[in-house]
């Protein structure tokens, strides 16, 4: 076995340090470390649970080289909604609306759903639709979560969200 | 047993300096949405992994003195936001946006699709239609290999050990691409087509088609091209023309679709990627 | 029942809702112990051979390596089949459970040895080192020849491959076909479908200090403990799985999975053990959805009332029994629609193959017959030259029709409503020929019937216990796995409509084989209608408690008194009231019981003569019906659905959020079953076992789907509620390919699965591929 390596990245706004071999993944870096709020469905890029943000934009972390995240950040779905208003207002709205069955890809779900509110997405059900097509879910049909992003897309261009 | 080794490039130099060294040895990673997979399954074991990801000089999209440049390591999310290339290069901008699903674009870089050389890999027709430059260093100095010339096999380029892409060139052109997938996102490519043309009035002056997913490479499709250069462009003589795609592909069967349905659908997707870059609609 | 229901209906937040969102919830694959261990299972390298001899010593001998296991290491290797029913059926119910594989490899699935080491990667490394002695064989891969005589034989232990045979007949089917003036036969095959849950299978276990082998496995079978204990030879007492929270099951996890090989390392290494399943693992292993080889054959009259239908099926059960049986009876009973057909015959056969095993899959056997006759009826409708749905009014079922088993259901069949509402919604606008940019449009509808409930003869029952805590607030304590439709906070709603409480009052524990009571599997739509009513059962004891308490304190007799907003409080004047937390502590001062357990019971009948099935299998059934709209392009063969309207008689909305929840979500999750979703099986090998080679929709491959939930009130869960998990998934995809005819103007290459885009051009340009 290859010997392993130090990487220092900030997490949910900490600083750490995780010793991983040179070529895992950052999702397997992040669950070795017990941020189990990041989930693994197929670690093949192909179903989104693991989505988190690296430097702000959303990015699956099964597909991405821990090592390469050196001095990066990563926000997850956990973290964003102890730290973000937008994220923690996303949520909730997740709760209200229905959107979550088995839960398993909420967590990669709501960071898709924060990096589209965050770069301008707009209460345009076929715009969320497309910004959420890289994330899996087997039990909702998708309308529920739609509904959810659609809601509170709506509510910051109201101006009720800052 | 997985025995890798990791080096990280903050700059060109410094990479070019590692490729140089490793040799056969290395395994460029930019996004790590290839690379990652092939680890996974066992692919290139041992090698030593170069992090080419934080290189600024092989970022971004620009316009210079009437010519495309897209670095290395643009990511299929910035391609696909791109005005400047939606403007000046339809079919490398279409690709972008229905490669993968946005999320996986945010990190797959046009390199890295490329230098991936599947059959199947997006942008590769359009590169090929825009008859696109990639410009090569290495520690022995630059070269510039024409996209047409880059692939050798499935998963196998013309890139030598110790080379990295910086960037593509290529001039601005009336352009579309078709992509026929099993699914709207997240789908591997069933075929694409990319046109890129000059017209006179109606009349074809310069055309170049190409396809993916129906050959071991990217494919440029030349009996399509000699029937519509110098032609009028009608409906008619596109029909027939694109029919003549046949001749120049040579699909398999695989767990997407038959090489057959490849066959019978190939046509479709060079009729309407010429009509896209003709009129910019397909239909 | 109380009259002004507050809570039940309402879409109020699930309970666990907030911990999912918050990215809080725990799934099997999120705890870690100290020295932990992690297993792999070594699967066989061929779908058939014979297993001449094990050589684990390099494997044992690579430093890091805890444990490696073969049968020979399992203390009782071979049981029966068994999933949490409380009556033993015996007969051919019940198939053989092999742990790990001896004699003939049955399939690729096959479990040959386990292993244990200090990581990861080292385990999946000793695995590779385990040398197999294979002897090849032959192997059958297609149940219409494993059935025949001299095929080869799948297994070491039987004689042949069939696994069971049976029969519903009604009315004289051969006298029948003579008062036909048409007649239509056809050939149907429906593809495994997988499930594809984004979690894929996993947990860990230990050894407690009480010497309980203990587990975190998520499970739709609570009750696998006792098979789990008999492998085991330890007491039942000693077996215990604290299960969490599913990430989807859909049937999948129905059966065992990684429980007995974790409880096996537990035990061979005495540390805890942790097993994951890749995405690959997974669907190269877990049960599908059976494949089924159908024909049908249908008479109707020349004004179309329908007079005769013949079915037979043969079904691939893979390489084990499992469910087989099971699913091959609501196959065999459901076959015929729900359709007033006076004469029918339904003859199955399932057969082992050496592919993967089938087993549970949402719809249960509904499914797959539900395809072949929406696509028959379709097919009938076009010879009579009549309008598919006129053709479905004239022969649905109505209530007091029977079954052809001649069971006569109890609850209401809303049928008559759901055409007409779906029609209605589907054809608001004139269907254009074409959309502006060419593609042909299609619509049309279909209809199912889904069983809610397990199959009677089980003697199915659920108990849960509640506990009225000092503050007012309740324990709930139940042992249903809830596998994400919300199985659990259900039951609070209920708790907190009957005691007029808050949601929020009302905390579930749940899913813990020894700490709560059991609630029997989360399978066959059944939790709402079982759990469902004992807890009604439950809380109804205790609300009588409370008021004849209320009653003496404040001297209105109780039928005067109802229970709200925390208060027990006079119906003709609610200032007359007292705090629900005094009514309890005056009843603590008393000694009164606060804490109850209540059972409730299904309808228990006797095991069906297999022969010819003349009795009540089930419970109740539900009514669907899907509404489809596509546009297909005539060039390529591909389509777009437009809109996919999904109707249900719910019978009643517990949970608003959650019921429609399923209803969309039932109908995408087989909306690209007939179409898209193929594992591609070839010789026993799974070609498309991840996601990027098995497409299950994702957000831009389906419209939003349209819901229509009526509440006839006509179901045998509280408060008049039918099941719908199940339901939902059922006449989506006849809807889909009749749709797709409809559009394309013939019926050719739209009866086998897969219906692929290449199959769709071939029929538009007149060519029969499915020959």
């Amino acid at each position: 076995m290859c010997d392993k390596i130090k990487i220092n990245l900030v997490v949910n706004g900490e600083p750490v340090t995780f010793e991983v071999q040179p070529h895992v993944s950052l999702l397997r870096a992040l669950r070795d470390n017990y941020y189990y709020d990041v989930k693994c469905g197929c670690e093949e890029g192909d179903c989104g649970t693991c989505t988190v943000l690296l430097d702000g934009i959303a990015t699956k972390s099964c597909i991405t080289l821990a090592a390469a995240c050196e001095g990066h950040e990563v926000w997850t779905d956990k973290g964003l909604g102890y730290n973000d208003a937008l994220a923690a207002r996303l949520q909730a709205a997740f709760v209200e609306c229905g959107s979550i069955q088995c839960g398993f890809c909420s967590p990669g779900m709501i960071v898709a759903g924060v990096h589209y509110l965050k770069h301008g997405g707009k209460a345009d059900r076929r715009a969320i639709k497309r910004s959420i097509s890289g994330n899996l879910c087997r039990c909702t049909g998708y309308v529920k979560i739609v509904d959810a992003i659609y809601k509170v897309a709506q509510e910051i261009e109201r101006g009720a969200l800052a | 047993m997985k025995e890798f080794a990791f080096v990280n490039a903050p700059t060109l130099d410094s990479a070019v300096a590692l490729l140089g060294e490793l040799g056969e040895k290395a395994y460029v990673v930019a996004g790590g949405t290839n690379v990652m997979v092939d680890i996974r399954v066992g692919k290139r074991n041992g090698r030593t992994l170069v992090n080419i990801r934080d290189i600024g000089a092989l970022k971004g999209i620009s316009l210079q003195n009437d010519e495309m440049r897209v670095g290395a390591l643009a990511t299929l999310s910035q391609i696909a936001a791109s005005e400047l290339l939606k403007e000046k290069a339809p079919c490398l901008y279409m690709a972008a946006n229905v490669f993968a699903d946005p999320t996986t674009r945010n990190s797959a870089t046009i390199a890295g699709n490329c230098a991936g050389a599947s059959p199947a890999a997006d942008t590769a027709p359009s590169l090929l239609a825009l008859n696109a430059i990639a410009h090569i260093v290495s520690a022995k100095g630059e070269r510039q290999l024409n996209m047409n010339e880059f692939f050798a096999g499935v998963n196998r380029t013309h890139l030598q050990p110790g080379e990295l892409i910086t960037h593509f060139t290529f001039k601005p052109s009336k352009s579309g691409f078709i992509k026929l997938g099993i699914r709207n996102s997240m789908a591997i490519s069933i075929v694409t087509a990319a046109a890129a043309l000059e017209l006179a009035g109606d009349v074809v002056t310069t055309c170049r088609v190409a396809l993916g997913s129906v050959a071991p490479t990217p494919v440029r499709a030349k009996s399509v091209e000699a029937a519509l250069t110098g032609q009028r462009l009608t409906e008619e003589l596109l029909a027939h023309a694109a029919e003549r795609v046949r001749e120049d592909i040579s699909p398999i069967d695989d767990v997407r679709a038959t090489g057959a349905y490849r066959r019978e659908v190939a046509p479709v997707c060079v009729k309407r990627a010429v009509k896209l870059a003709a009129y910019g609609e397909c239909r | 029942m109380k009259k002004n229901l507050q809570l039940v209906g309402t879409a109020v937040p699930r309970h666990d809702a907030w911990a999912k969102a918050k990215g809080e919830q725990l799934y099997s694959d999120d705890f870690t112990m100290p020295q932990m261990l992690y297993g792999k299972v070594l699967r066989s390298k061929y779908p058939a051979a014979i297993l001449r001899g094990i050589d684990i010593s390099k494997a044992k001998a690579l430093p890091g390596v805890r444990a490696v296991l073969t049968a020979a290491d399992v203390p009782k290797n071979e049981d029966i089949t068994k999933f949490g029913q409380m009556r033993d059926v015996g007969g051919g119910f019940e198939g053989l459970y092999k742990v790990l594989a001896n004699g003939k490899v049955r399939s690729k699935s096959e479990a040959i040895a386990l292993v244990a080491a200090d990581t990861e990667e080292l385990a999946e490394y000793a695995c590779t080192l385990i040398e197999v002695d294979y002897e090849v064989t032959e192997g059958v891969f297609d149940p219409r020849e494993s059935i025949k005589e001299g095929a080869y034989v799948v297994s070491s232990e039987d004689k042949d491959n069939i696994v069971m045979r049976t029969k519903v007949e009604d009315g004289d089917i051969n006298a029948a076909w003579a008062l036909c003036d048409v007649v239509v036969e056809g050939d149907y095959f429906t593809t495994p479908h997988e499930h594809a849950y984004i979690e894929t299978e996993g947990g860990m276990a230990w050894i407690d200090e009480n010497e309980v082998v203990t587990l975190r496995v998520g499970t739709q079978v609570l009750e696998h403990y006792r098979t789990m204990a008999k492998i085991l030879g330890l007491p039942h007492t000693k077996v215990r799985n604290m299960s969490v929270p599913m990430g989807g099951g859909f049937g999948g996890k129905e059966d065992m999975t990684v429980e007995m090989y974790l409880a096996l390392l537990t035990l061979a290494t005495r540390r805890p053990v942790k097993m994951v399943w890749s995405r690959e693992e997974s669907m190269d292993t877990h049960a599908k959805r059976h494949p089924e080889y159908l024909h049908y054959k249908t008479g109707a009259t020349k004004d179309g009332k329908i007079m005769a239908q013949e079915v037979s099926i043969v079904m691939d059960s893979g390489s084990y029994t499992y469910l087989t049986p099971w699913v091959q009876m609501y196959s065999t009973q459901a076959a015929a629609g729900p359709y007033q057909i006076p004469n029918v015959r339904v003859q199955s056969v399932s057969a082992f193959t050496n592919n993967t095993f089938s087993s549970a899959n949402r719809g249960f056997g509904g499914t797959q017959v539900n395809f072949a006759y929406e696509r028959q009826i379709e097919e009938l409708a076009a010879k009579l030259n009549m309008s598919p749905l006129e053709l479905r009014r004239r022969n649905i079922v109505h209530n007091g029709d029977p079954l052809p088993t001649g069971f006569i259901p109890q609850g209401h069949i809303a049928l008559e409503e759901l055409l007409a509402k779906v029609d209605k919604e589907l054809n608001r606008t004139p269907k254009p020929e074409r959309l502006p940019d060419g593609r042909k449009v299609g619509r049309a509808i279909a209809i199912g019937h889904m069983v809610y409930g397990r199959l009677t003869f089980l003697h199915d029952s659920s108990r849960v216990s509640l506990r009225v805590e000092l503050d007012g607030s309740v324990t709930l304590r139940a042992g249903v796995p809830d596998l994400g439709g919300g199985q659990a906070s259900v039951l609070c709603q209920i708790i907190a409509e009957e005691l007029g409480l808050k949601i929020t009052d009302v905390h579930p524990y749940i899913m813990d084989t020894h700490l709560t009571p059991l609630c029997g599997t989360t399978t066959a739509t059944r939790q709402l209608y079982m759990s469902g009513n004992a807890t009604y059962k439950c809380v109804s004891i205790m609300k009588e408690r409370v008021l004849e308490k209320a009653s003496s304190i404040l001297g209105y007799p109780p039928d005067m008194l109802e229970l709200a907003n925390r208060k027990v409080y006079l119906i003709n004047n609610p200032l007359v009231n007292i705090p629900f937390e005094t009514v309890i502590g005056h009843i603590s001062n008393d000694g009164g019981e606060l804490e109850l357990i209540a059972q409730f019971n299904a309808p228990f009948t006797e095991v069906p003569d297999l022969a010819d099935i003349k009795s009540r299998l089930n419970p109740d059934l539900t009514y669907t019906c899907h509404g489809v709209e596509v546009a297909v392009d005539e060039e390529t063969g591909q389509f777009e659905m437009l809109r996919l309207i999904a109707a249900c008689d719910a019978g009643k909305m517990i949970n608003k959020n959650s019921c429609e929840g399923q209803i969309e979500g039932g109908a995408v999750y087989d909306a690209l079953w007939a179409t898209h979703e193929d594992l591609q099986w070839r010789n026993g090998i799974t070609k498309a076992n991840n996601f990027s080679t098995y497409l299950i929709p994702t957000s831009v491959d389906v419209p939003d789907v349209e819901t229509i939930i009526l509440e006839s009130g006509g179901g045998l869960g509280p408060y008049g509620a039918k099941g719908v998990g199940e339901p939902s998934d059922n006449s989506i995809a006849p809807a889909l390919v009749n749709a797709i005819r409809d559009a394309i103007g013939t019926g050719l290459n739209l009866n086998k699965m897969p219906v692929t885009a290449e199959k769709i051009l071939a029929a538009v340009k007149g060519i029969d591929i499915e020959k």
